[in-house]
Formats: C-alpha cells, sequence, structure tokens
C-alpha cells in the first residue's frame, strides 16, 4: 500500500450556500392540532428492569447457563441425598473385595457403581460424601472473599496512601508466615471438622482477592466516572459498593471461580497433615490423593474424583462466564 | 494462514525433542551402580549420627573395631583381634589401615571418637543410650554437662538454687533439695527455664579439674598406637555387635580438627575422615552422594565396585519410575509397587527392617491402667487383614516384642507365640473389655478413646483401617487424632494421649535393645508402664554372665509384656526391594539397610 | 518517585522485621522439639543441644540475637542438618530459582497469550479450548501433574523408544530435558489463573470506547490488541503476578519432590515439622524479602502501565 493523501472532505462543503432548494410555502392552517397521542406515545417499549433482575432474566434466557445451574444442583442434592439413601455407609470396609473396578458386583450380590477403594469402601457413596465437604469448603471460600477479600481490597484501593500501605503490608505478613505454621498452631488449639477447616482457609484465602480488587480499584478511582460521584457528593461506601465493584465485578467472579479448586485442594491439603476432615470422611480432594497412590493400577480411583472436581470447576466457570456477561449490561447480546 | 504457522510451529518443536533422543539414558559402566538412598543423610559425623541415610553411607567409608559381614555377624575390623577378660576387652588393631591423608588408623582414634560421643556438650543423641555400657561413660557426661540454673522469677529459694554433682539434684542455698532426687527437672514448679550457671573463676576450674578427673578415669584407653582397650559395666555377648554400630566408629583427630569440629565436620565431601572401602568423592546436597573405591584401604581386593552413586530421591513412584527408567539400579518399594511387581510376575526382594509397629497406651489414664482394657484393644484388631490390605506385603505378625530380625529369628523362635493372633475370636475379647471397663467404673457407651498419630497419605489409611475394626469387633468408637512426628512425641512424653500407634526400631543384635524400653524410667516408656517383677528381671539379665540364664531371664521378660500389654505389638515390617540384573551381591539387612561392600556388577546379559 | 521509593522501601524493611517477630514467636510455640527423634536423650543431653545452638535463653533474647545476626548476614545453624542456614539456602535457591522463571515464563507467556486469543475469539472454539486448559490448569494440582507427566510423559515414551534411548529424563536436574517437565508441571496453576484473568480483563477493555476508536480509525485487529487493550488489560495479572513470582521463585516442594529437583522447596516444610527453628526462620526471612519485593514491584509497575494510578495519594 502506497500511502496516499487523505482528500479533505471537509473543504469541499460550501457553507454559504442555501439548503433550502424548494421555492413553495407551507402555511400554518394546513396543520390542525389533534392533541397528545391517546395510547401514550412515546411509551417504553422493553420493561423497565433493575441490575439484578435484568440480569437473572438474560441468566435463565440462556439454555447452556440453564444446564449449567441444572448440573450444579444435581451435584449439590446428589451429595445432600445420595450418602443418605445408600446402602452403604462411607465409612463400611468390605475387605474381601478392595480395589474393585467400577459398575463391580460381588459374587454376594454387593454392586459397587464405582468400585471400591483400597480399603474396600463404595466410591459411589465417598464421592457424593465427599462433595458435601468439598462444596461445603467452596462455597465457604466464595463467602470468605467476598466478604474479606472484596472489602479489605476496596478499602485499601480506595483510600489508597498510608492505610493502602499498611494494609497492604498486612497481607504480606499474612502471605509471608508459613502456612504450615499457622495450621499446626491451630491445630493445637481446634480438632478436626469443617469448621476448623474453614478457619484455616478463612486465614489467608482471603488475601489474593483483596489484592485483586485492590489494583482494580486503584485503576478505577482515577476515572471520570469516579471523579464525578465524589463531586458530586456521593459517600465513600457508596461509591465503592455502588460505582466501582460493579465494575469489576467480572474479574471477581472469574477469581471466585478460581479460588474455589483452591479451597478444595487446601483442604486436601490439610487432611494430609492433619487438620482435614476426621477419618474416616472423604472429600473430592482427600479421594484424589487417595488415588494418585495407585493411579497405573486403578486409575478410575483418582479420575473418578478428579472428574467432579473438574465437571463442578467446569460448570461454576461457564456459570461465571455467563454471569459476567449478565452482570454486565455492556456485554449482554 | 495463522493457524498453520500454529501447526508448523509444533512440528518443529517435535521434530527438535526427538532430534534429542539420541542422548540416551546414563550408561553405567561395569562396576558403577546407582541406587536411591531416599533422603539426604542429615548427620555425617559418626558419634552424633542417629539416622539410617547417615549410617548407611558411613557404613561404606569408615571402618570401626568391628563390622558386620554378610550374615550380620560381627567380624574383624580395624580390630584384628580382641581378648575378653572379664568385662574388659582389649582390641588389637590392625596396622595397615589408614586415614584419607595418609596417617596411620590408631587406638588413639577410637579413644578420641569415645572421648567425643561422651562429651555430653557435643549433643549425641545415642551417648547416653550407650554411657551405661561402658565404665566410666556416665562419669563422663555428667562431668561435661553444662551446667545449668533454673530461672523462675520471684521465687528466692530456686533464685540461687545450684546443681548438686554428687546427688544429681538442685539445692536451694542451705543445701537442702528443691526438687526429689534424681530428678534433673524441678517438676513441681512446673517447667521451668533454665541458662547456664554463672560461675565464679574457681567454680570454673573445679569444673575443669572433675571434667580432667573424669576422663582420667574413663573405662577406655589406648594402650599404645595398636591397642585399645575398653571396659564394660558387664558381661554383655554383643559387645562386638555393639562395636560395630556408627556411634563407635573411629576419628582422626587432627582431621576433624582440620575440617572444622563440632561445626563444620562431616558436612561435605571434602570434610569427612576415611578409612573405609570407600571415599566420597561428592556430595551434592539433598541430590546425591557418590562414593568411590578407596585405593588405600587395606582390603581393597575384595570390594568389586568402583564407584556407587547414592541417589536421594524421596517421592517412591518418582524412583520406581527412575528404575525402570534404568537409571537406578536398586529401589525400594511401597507395599502398593510390590503387589503390581508380584503382580507383573517380577523378581523383588524383602527384608525384615526390625521395624516392630504396636500400640502404646497411656497406663497413666483411665481405663487404660487396666490391662484387660489394653489387652482387648489390641487384640480387637484383625491383624493378618491389616497387612493384606494396608502394608501389603509379607511383613509378619507380631507374636512378642523382639522382632525375628535378632539373632536370625533364634530368640523369637524359642519365645514363641504370646498372643493369639490367628483365631481373632472380637466376642470373647468384647466381654473382656467390657469386664475391664468395668472394674474401672465405665461401659462400653462411655468409652471415646482416641488414637494419636503420625500425619501423610498412608497414615490417613491405617488409622481408618483400626477405626473400622474397633467400632466392628469391639463396638468402640475412636477418634482419630493426626499429628506432626514431633508434636506426636510431645504429646506422649507429657502423657497427653490414650492410645499411640508407634513403632521402634533395633540397635543392635540383642533382644535387649528392645526389652529395656519398658522398663519403669525407659526413655521412651511414655505409657508410664511400671512393673518392678519385669525391672527386676531386665537388671538381672544386664549382669547375667550366662548366656543360657540370661536367656531365660529376657524369655520371662517378654512373657510378662504379652501378659501386661503395656503395648500391644502389631507386626513386623518387612520391606521390599527391586534391583537390576547386573547388580548382585547386595546386602539388606536390619542392621544394614543398604550394603554394597559385598556388591558387584556383571556384564549384561550374562 | 524516587522519594516514595525509598519510603516502600523502609516499609519493606519494616514489614520482614514484623514478620521475622511473628513467626518467631510462633515457631517457638509450636508444639515439638527440635531434638527429639524418638530416642531417649537424657535432659543434660538436650540442654547441651539447646545451649550449643542458642535456644536455651528466652525467646526475646532469641530474636534479638538473631536479628543483630541478620545484619551480618548470618542466620544460623540448622538443628536438622547442622549446617548454616545460609549455605542451605545458597546450595537449593539457584534450582529453584531456575525452574520458578522457566515456569514464569511459560505461565505468563502463555497465560496472557491464551488469555487474549479467547477473549478475542469469545464463545468460539479456540475460547472454549482455552477455557478446559484453564479449568484443567486450576482442577489439577501440580502433585498430581507432575506424577503423571512424569509416569506417561517421560517414562512411557522413554519405554516406547526402546532401551538406551529417553526423551524427558526421569527426575535430577541437570541437562536442558531435565527442566521441562518440571517447568511445565509448576506452570500449569498460574498459567491457569493468568489466562483466565487476562481474558476477561482484556473482554472489559475490548468494550471500551477508546477501543471502539481505535476500530472505527480503521487500526487492525492486531494492532488494537497488542498495542491499545494489552496494556490496560494487564492490571489483574500484574496484581496476581507480584504473590505467584515469589512463591514459584523461592521453591515448590511438590514438583520439586516428584521430580527430585535439589530446590528450596522442602526447607520450608522441613524446617517446620522438624522444629528446626533457624531453617525456618531463615527461610521465612527469605521468602518474605521476595515477597515485599515483588508486590513493591508491582505497585510500582502500577503506575508504569496506567500513569492514572498514583499509589502514594491518598483520598482527602
Amino acid at each position: 500500500m502506497i500511502p496516499k493523501k487523505k482528500p479533505n472532505v471537509m473543504s469541499k462543503i460550501n457553507h454559504n450556500e442555501t439548503v433550502y432548494d424548494c421555492d413553495c410555502e407551507v402555511s400554518a392552517d394546513e396543520f390542525t392540532h389533534i392533541g397528545p397521542m391517546k395510547n401514550g406515545g412515546e411509551h417504553i417499549a422493553r420493561r423497565s428492569v433493575g441490575y439484578f433482575q435484568g440480569a437473572v432474566e438474560y441468566l435463565m434466557r440462556d439454555k447452556l447457563a440453564l444446564i449449567l445451574i441444572l448440573i450444579l444442583l444435581f451435584i449439590v442434592l446428589g451429595s445432600v441425598f445420595i450418602p443418605m439413601l445408600s446402602s452403604y455407609s462411607f465409612r463400611e470396609q468390605h475387605l474381601e473385595h478392595v480395589n474393585a473396578g467400577m459398575f463391580y458386583t460381588a459374587p454376594d450380590g454387593h454392586h459397587h457403581l464405582f468400585g471400591t477403594d483400597s480399603l474396600g469402601r463404595d466410591l459411589f457413596v465417598r464421592i457424593w460424601e465427599g462433595g458435601r465437604i468439598s462444596l461445603s469448603i467452596a462455597f465457604a471460600a466464595v463467602l470468605i472473599n467476598c466478604l474479606i477479600g472484596i472489602l479489605y481490597g476496596g478499602i485499601s484501593g480506595y483510600f489508597g496512601g498510608r492505610l493502602d500501605n499498611i494494609l497492604m503490608r498486612v497481607i504480606d505478613i499474612i502471605n509471608g508466615i508459613p502456612y504450615l505454621l499457622i495450621i499446626i498452631l491451630l491445630m493445637t488449639i481446634m480438632k478436626r471438622g469443617i469448621a476448623t477447616i474453614i478457619i484455616a482457609y478463612a486465614a489467608v484465602g482471603w488475601c489474593g482477592m483483596a489484592r485483586l480488587v485492590r489494583g482494580q480499584i486503584l485503576q478505577l478511582k482515577e476515572q471520570e466516572f469516579v471523579i464525578c460521584a465524589q463531586t458530586m457528593g456521593a459517600s465513600a461506601s457508596r461509591i465503592l459498593l455502588k460505582h466501582m465493584i460493579p465494575n469489576i465485578l467480572s474479574l471477581i467472579i472469574v477469581n471466585l471461580t478460581l479460588a474455589i479448586p483452591g479451597a478444595i485442594f487446601t483442604e486436601a491439603y490439610l487432611s494430609f497433615i492433619g487438620l482435614g476432615v476426621p477419618i474416616p470422611m472423604a472429600s473430592w480432594g482427600t479421594l484424589a490423593n487417595d488415588g494418585i497412590v495407585n493411579f497405573q493400577r486403578y486409575a478410575f480411583q483418582l479420575l473418578l474424583p478428579a472428574f467432579f472436581i473438574s465437571i463442578t470447576m467446569l460448570s461454576f466457570n461457564l456459570l461465571g462466564d455467563k454471569l459476567r456477561d449478565a452482570f454486565d449490561p455492556k456485554l449482554r447480546r | 494462514m495463522k493457524r498453520k504457522q500454529a501447526g508448523k510451529l509444533v512440528l518443529s518443536v517435535i521434530m527438535g525433542l526427538t532430534l534429542l533422543t539420541g542422548c540416551g539414558s546414563s550408561t553405567r559402566a561395569d562396576g558403577e551402580v546407582t541406587v536411591n538412598l531416599a533422603s539426604e543423610p542429615p548427620q555425617m559425623t559418626s558419634f552424633l549420627t542417629t539416622d539410617i541415610a547417615s549410617g548407611t553411607i558411613l557404613r561404606h567409608v569408615v571402618v570401626g573395631l568391628t563390622t558386620l559381614d554378610e550374615n550380620d555377624k560381627a567380624v574383624a575390623g580395624i580390630a584384628e583381634t580382641w581378648e575378653v577378660n572379664d568385662n574388659t576387652y582389649t582390641w588389637k588393631l590392625r596396622q595397615d589401615a589408614k586415614w584419607n591423608n595418609g596417617d596411620p588408623v590408631t587406638a588413639h582414634d577410637f579413644e578420641f571418637a569415645f572421648d567425643e560421643l561422651f562429651r555430653t556438650s557435643n549433643g549425641s543423641g545415642y551417648a547416653s543410650t550407650w554411657a551405661a555400657y561402658i565404665e566410666g561413660a556416665e562419669e563422663v557426661m555428667a562431668a561435661t554437662s553444662i551446667k545449668l540454673c533454673p530461672i523462675i522469677a520471684g521465687d528466692e529459694e530456686l533464685a540461687d538454687a545450684k546443681w548438686d554433682e554428687e546427688n544429681g539434684y538442685y539445692v536451694d542455698g542451705e543445701g537442702s533439695p528443691v526438687a526429689d532426687k534424681g530428678k534433673n527437672k524441678l517438676d513441681e514448679y512446673g517447667d521451668p527455664q533454665y541458662k547456664a550457671c554463672s560461675q565464679s573463676d574457681a567454680e570454673a576450674a573445679a569444673q575443669e579439674k572433675a571434667i580432667a578427673e573424669a576422663y582420667a578415669n574413663k573405662g577406655w584407653k589406648a594402650l599404645d598406637d595398636y591397642t585399645f582397650e575398653v571396659t564394660y559395666t558387664g558381661p554383655y555377648p554383643y559387645i562386638p555387635d555393639l562395636m560395630a554400630f556408627y556411634s563407635f566408629l573411629p576419628i582422626n583427630e587432627k582431621l576433624y580438627e582440620e575440617y572444622g569440629g563440632l561445626e563444620g565436620y562431616g558436612q561435605d565431601a571434602d570434610k569427612i575422615a576415611y578409612n573405609g572401602p570407600f571415599t566420597v568423592a561428592s556430595w551434592t546436597h539433598e541430590d546425591s552422594i557418590i562414593l568411590e573405591k578407596n585405593e588405600n584401604y587395606y582390603d581393597k581386593d575384595h570390594i568389586k565396585l568402583n564407584k556407587i552413586e547414592f541417589k536421594m530421591i524421596e517421592d517412591s513412584a518418582a524412583a520406581l519410575n527412575g528404575f525402570e527408567n534404568g537409571d537406578l539400579d536398586m529401589v525400594g518399594l511401597s507395599g502398593e509397587q510390590y503387589r503390581q511387581y508380584v503382580e507383573e510376575g517380577k523378581t523383588t526382594y524383602a527384608y525384615e527392617d526390625g521395624g516392630n509397629w504396636y500400640f502404646q497406651f497411656n497406663t497413666t489414664k483411665k481405663p487404660f491402667n487396666n490391662k484387660k482394657v489394653r489387652k482387648a484393644m489390641s487384640l480387637g484388631i484383625d491383624v493378618q487383614a491389616y497387612i493384606d490390605t494396608v502394608v501389603l506385603n509379607d511383613s509378619k505378625i507380631g507374636q512378642s516384642f523382639t522382632t525375628p530380625a535378632i539373632r536370625n529369628g533364634e530368640f523369637y523362635e524359642k519365645v514363641g507365640e504370646l498372643y493369639d493372633r490367628t483365631n481373632n475370636d472380637f466376642t470373647a475379647i468384647k466381654t473382656m473389655l467390657e469386664e475391664g471397663l468395668k472394674e474401672e467404673g465405665m461401659t462400653l457407651a462411655d468409652f471415646k478413646p482416641s488414637l494419636l498419630g503420625d500425619v501423610g497419605d498412608s497414615p490417613l489409611k491405617m488409622y481408618a483401617f483400626f477405626q473400622e475394626q474397633w467400632s466392628k469387633n469391639l463396638g468402640v468408637e475412636v477418634e482419630i487424632d493426626q499429628v506432626e512426628f514431633k508434636t506426636r512425641l510431645e504429646r506422649m512424653d507429657t502423657q497427653q494421649f490414650d492410645i499411640a500407634f508407634a513403632g521402634w526400631s533395633l540397635d543392635y543384635n540383642d533382644p535387649m535393645t528392645y526389652l529395656d524400653l519398658w522398663l519403669t524410667d525407659g526413655g521412651i516408656n511414655q505409657g508410664k508402664y511400671s512393673n518392678p517383677e519385669y525391672d527386676e528381671i531386665i537388671a538381672a539379665a544386664y549382669q547375667e554372665g550366662d548366656p543360657k540364664k540370661r536367656e531365660e531371664l529376657l524369655i520371662k521378660a517378654e512373657k510378662i509384656i504379652a501378659e501386661d500389654m503395656p503395648v500391644g505389638v502389631l507386626y513386623y515390617s518387612t520391606r521390599n526391594y527391586v534391583t537390576t540384573e547386573r547388580l548382585k551381591g547386595v546386602g539388606r539387612s536390619a542392621f544394614r539397610d543398604i550394603d554394597l561392600r559385598f556388591a558387584e556388577t556383571i556384564a549384561d546379559g550374562n | 518517585m524516587l522519594k516514595y521509593v525509598m519510603k516502600r522501601l523502609g516499609y519493606a524493611f519494616l514489614t520482614i522485621l514484623v514478620l521475622i517477630i511473628i513467626t518467631f514467636f510462633m515457631i517457638h510455640a509450636a508444639p515439638g522439639d527440635p531434638f527429639s527423634n524418638g530416642k531417649a536423650m537424657s535432659e543434660a543431653t538436650k540442654l547441651a543441644l539447646q545451649e550449643q545452638y542458642g535456644l536455651n535463653k528466652s525467646v526475646p533474647e532469641q530474636l534479638l540475637i538473631y536479628i543483630g545476626n541478620i545484619f551480618q548476614g548470618n542466620l544460623g545453624i540448622s538443628t536438622k542438618y547442622a549446617r548454616p542456614v545460609t549455605k542451605i539456602i545458597a546450595d537449593s535457591f539457584p534450582a529453584s530459582f531456575d525452574l520458578g522463571i522457566r515456569a514464569l515464563f511459560i505461565a505468563v507467556v502463555g497465560g496472557i497469550f491464551i488469555g487474549t486469543y479467547a477473549a478475542v475469539r469469545r464463545g468460539k472454539k479456540a475460547d472454549s479450548a482455552a477455557m478446559a486448559v484453564a479449568v484443567i490448569g486450576v482442577s489439577i494440582p501440580s502433585f498430581i501433574v507432575a506424577a503423571l507427566l512424569q509416569y506417561f510423559v517421560a517414562l512411557k515414551i522413554n519405554q516406547l523408544l526402546g532401551p538406551g534411548k529417553q526423551l524427558f529424563p526421569i527426575s535430577g536436574w541437570t541437562s536442558e530435558m531435565h527442566k521441562i517437565l518440571p517447568a511445565i508441571a509448576l506452570s500449569l496453576g498460574p498459567l491457569a489463573t493468568i489466562s483466565r484473568l487476562m481474558r476477561t480483563s482484556m473482554l472489559d477493555v475490548l468494550h471500551a470506547d477508546y477501543i471502539k476508536t481505535a476500530k472505527a480509525k480503521g487500526l487492525s485487529e492486531r494492532m488494537i490488541i497488542w498495542k491499545h487493550a494489552l496494556r490496560n488489560a494487564l492490571m489483574p495479572v500484574i496484581t496476581v503476578l507480584g504473590p505467584i513470582t515469589a512463591t514459584v521463585l523461592t521453591g515448590a516442594f511438590v514438583v520439586e519432590q516428584v521430580f527430585s529437583i535439589p530446590g528450596m522447596g522442602k526447607y520450608f516444610v522441613i524446617g517446620i515439622t522438624e522444629n528446626d527453628y533457624l531453617l525456618t526462620a531463615g527461610t521465612t526471612v527469605f521468602y518474605g524479602v521476595f515477597l515485599v519485593l515483588s508486590t513493591l514491584i508491582v505497585d510500582l509497575l502500577y503506575g508504569v502501565i496506567d500513569p492514572r494510578v498514583k499509589i502514594s495519594k491518598a483520598k482527602e
């Protein structure tokens, strides 16, 4: 391409020329006054919908989103009810058929849909039982990230200066202390259990979210709409919650979905070092942990929990994408 | 267009990689082997060593008075012959053994090593165990202890407490004891902190004198360059075995000082004195140690390997992958891996590592003061099922406290089966448990004990098994308490447990290495088991010179343990390993974890 | 600017000081004893060892001595290894750093590329594929990835190639080929995180008015994305990179363990499980320095990427 000189379009228009070409005249009496339009005139064609309502409706119209919601619902309900309904308990050991494969039926009529683990425990029940733990942890992680992480990061970023500096250095210190040490000290004062796991996660789990939110707020707060809101006298909390957070909601959602597997495997790590779910309970993380020991011979023991973690993750992620579209009016299509 | 480009890139990367396949896996020449040591040896100063990995390296580079042969029998090492006179051994040393700096190995090197072993300020983990065996060692340990004074603020009586050397306790200003005799700790006052006592010049001089005196009266001496005399405290039949242990290896004082003494010795390849079959050629921490044949070794003609590389691959799956890839000549197998190899029909090897795994009961705590409860809890487990599903190899069910690894099972056979582990009549055991609980005023319903154990993946499985067995067989719901190893030790030391899952491995080739654990003041008797009869029997066995009578005493002690059950023995652990076909003559036993001194390589295919 | 950096360095120094103090008290509060090893040990021997390692003094006293020693470049002696902590770190850090840099490179370049590509092709197949990679990357932790890579990519391919030949070595840290699989295993998690954040952030930016302006001006898509959008979309990636960098460069325990890399990841764990107080304190300080510096760099980068961001300024 040879660069050409752009023709100057503007210069071609002669501003002195008159625009009216018609030589006929229109008189006022040719018009009659019919009054305001009876049917409402400029009525609003679309229903007026609020922010959240719009998002929900958008989501409901999307088939994929609906399917994802159904999958998640199925996993949640399955985790709640299947262990109750199953003929096996999650701790029962069938020592006569350990490491049974999937769809195994024992000579005595025992049936194990997902096979058994190395202690002969029914994996089908353990997977669903594990879902209870892992999903609880996942929801707790989301909640902690939202409550502490977003607020902490928001405040730090918005107010900036010395406060920001101090709040961020506190995060540095929390991140700097070896996590294992925190857990070992927690163990001296607490027993194994879900509450302990959540506290152990909460101790540091929110820091990443706080950092992310703070970084985005730092960028946002210099933008015109924020300055505008400030000039109009909006309170800090209003600016933060009403103006800034919705603007970074998409990132928050993505980060939340990323935090979920982190929490699930934090729990597995805690179990490994003695602070996770009490023996003989299971979680997806610990099931995957057990599975890796023998993956060459009994691949399904690793694949099953990995599948459930992945499918849940995939649903959360896709749903997260849909949610961000739903919550961001600019992106709705 | 773009997509194609990406495809091209991927293709060229793959081609690039395949070109690299020319460089094959490391091939090893004849006489060179690579084996997995699994972990970094943390302490290579022989008199401070307490771990197996360091012991394995030391076995290959330093020879003691005696050394263990292929059958774990103690044979002549640096000492060619020895004379026994009562409890005194006169070790006659060979004159052709040399250190790496060319110095001959002399009796003074042994004297120096013994001196340092028992110098309390060096902090040897084995010193107090061995001090009981050698005349004058306990006195040396006492004299070389750092005098520590308790710091207890506000307590004037203790502020000027002094250590009473003769009696072994703290005395206050008036000279009356501030704690019970025999106790170093001021237990009544909680857990006091100590600081080094400030010493006046006179006191310091007195201590120096005391140390000199203790060393002057010690029971080990170099009579001349090649004669070393040691007086032991009893007619122990296993002295030659003991002298092969790494605590008693010689150290050349000149090299020790040259290599940095306590702070520097044994930290790197060029900071270890060696007189044995191999030298340490290189040591990359946490990666590998390479040993090379020592051309100055007195018996070098019998050493067939030229080079041994010890890898420190901790992850057992990674180690086995390395073995299958041809990088390693020998690796250990986990239970799962062993099962897989057996299924695939591959050759594996096994040895008993002398590990004895048991439940230790806290006898100070109700209802574990009751032996029926202890018995029921340990017999309420189907141990064979445990071995088959959890241990996954041919480990043996425990039948007495001394494992068959001692004296090739000779003692174990004589003791016989003391526990009924084959019938697994759980109704009877449950009845016994209920009786025991009743005696303590408890019922099954309010018996909710906890099991203290270690952390990790396999413990998760182990404890789940025990928990389910107790629940199914005895109707007892046991809570599992998994803590870090050091935390477990602390909890056990302070009696904060009901039942602990613990293990013990041997030090020397005699039943006593297991049996003196349960003396009332035994160092790891954290369940505080105490039976005066037992204490008497062991004390008598210590001083019994007649092997037959001694054996009878020890068998009696075994029976008391089986009857009182302060610990419920579960199983003796067996380890499995594989080697490549080119590596022959590997020695592995409870006493020699890895021993390649007698190993050789044969050409492939022969 | 210089004044701000100096001020921040001052804060960094204080942060590390507070970190040491807190960690120091925490490690001493943890149960267990550095010298217990399951063997009977006399009280006198234990006390002698405490004296030898300076552990017989009160914790505040030890702390003061420790802080004093740090300034002389002395991090004390490890009770587990009986070697100076500085030497342990100096021996092991290079391997960890090497591995970390490689993993970081893969994660950053791959993550930014995949994330951007997915954003541009939103809703298309490429987007779904990127999503799948990301989901796998975050759903399967590095210890599983490492074990699978070692078994299937290294061992199985080598066995296919026949005896004496190999593509990827199983473990160790000697040649370039040794470093590929561990770096991939370590990079997968950060890569997934970065790509997801990048995609979202890029989508936000692509709908901004100035991008529309650029489009309207007739700039090529490539130009718009790499010149205009990328810079503004990088913000969240930079944020997460701070802590990720510090963690990845100072040793990844699991990956190092599976591939037998003599890195420093294990010392963070061993220091604590073995009650090796000074090893823990030393590794914590070392990690702390990395963490504090990387967050400082992140804050400075904010200003470079978006000059409107003024971190030093407080809301009045």
